[in-house]
């Protein structure tokens, strides 16, 4: 049986509503591969397909599960990857010039009292950019999960860093701000030239 | 895959080298062409078969292409360049593997 645009449709419903499935493309892979598999069978669509899909849950959903696992995992290493990178670490080495000697000229208060939000402001765009493809049908799921693990590192400046470097008094507080800054900066990089073309749908 | 100790590991190892034989698959494609050549014998987990793929991409090792096929779109794997080199790698040592355990396993199992 060949089947047709519309059991496509109705399959990919299916995948999306009732399997919670909401990545494109893992939605994608796992379509061709039960509508491949269910064009083997003989008789029509209305009469085998239930009964496949009920045949198959086991199947999908284990490989969604894994392939969100997947994912995650690709996109942690991803960041990680790219934060031991040399382009990083250059730019990492001339922030912590550039904040040092503006402190050095200017001073640590008037330092804080303009920049210490600068990375978290950087990223605002790209984070709303992708807040707003997380609703978009056409989501995909390495962009998402290299976007999350991300946000969650620069999280960690708001809720813990940002108050250690405003207390400290030690130089090392540079260093961090020059690390949030640094990844914030390179998260506009790092998401539109590895992670798109990693997810090259 | 077969539920065997032995067969595990050997996934990534077998789907390069049907990508290495035949250019390009997809991921059906490749669970039938394993069932094929080994006659029904070794079965590709299919929930471990796609993480494998999208591994192995992730990785540079594979490559993809993306066609619409029959009313919807379908993704063809390749080896990259560095999956080339690295399929000759790890074909080269499942040849030392296979050699090693025969000489290890075969007079133990010629006294049984």
């Amino acid at each position: 049986m060949k089947l047709s645009k519309e059991n496509i449709s109705r399959m990919d419903k299916i995948l999306f509503k009732e399997y919670g499935i909401i990545y494109s493309d893992i939605r994608l892979e796992l379509l061709d591969h039960l509508a491949t598999e269910l064009e083997q069978s003989d008789g029509s669509f209305d009469e085998v397909f239930e009964d496949f899909m009920r045949k198959r849950k086991d199947f999908i959903r284990e490989t969604n599960l894994q392939l969100n696992r997947n994912s995650s995992r690709i996109g942690s290493k991803l960041l990680l990857k790219n934060i031991l990178s040399i382009k990083f670490l250059l730019a990492y080495a001339l922030m912590i010039t550039v904040v040092y000697n503006l402190v050095s000229i200017n001073g640590k208060e008037w330092f804080m009292e303009y920049f210490d939000i600068l990375p978290i402001v950087v990223p605002a765009p790209i984070s709303l950019v992708i807040l707003y493809s997380m609703f978009s049908k056409k989501r995909k799921s390495y962009s998402m999960s290299f976007a999350g693990v991300t946000n969650t590192v620069l999280m960690t400046y708001l809720f813990i860093f940002i108050q250690i470097i405003r207390k400290v008094d030690a130089v090392y507080w540079i260093g961090i701000f020059s690390f949030y800054m640094t990844l914030s900066i390179m998260y506009y990089f790092i998401y539109f030239f590895s992670v798109k073309k990693l997810q090259n749908l | 895959m077969k539920n065997s100790q032995l067969y595990k590991g050997s996934l990534t190892t077998i789907v390069m080298t049907l990508l290495g034989e035949n250019g390009r698959m997809y991921g059906y494609e490749i669970t039938q062409k394993v069932k094929e050549i080994t006659k029904g014998e070794l079965k590709i987990t299919e929930g471990a078969l796609y993480p494998a793929l999208h591994k192995l991409e992730a990785e540079g090792v594979l490559e993809v292409e993306i066609e619409n096929v029959d009313n919807r779109l379908r993704k063809y794997y390749k080896l990259t360049e560095k999956g080339t080199t690295e399929t000759v790698n790890r074909l080269a040592e499942l040849e030392d593997f296979i050699r090693n355990m025969q000489a290890l396993v075969q007079p133990k199992l010629d006294t049984i």
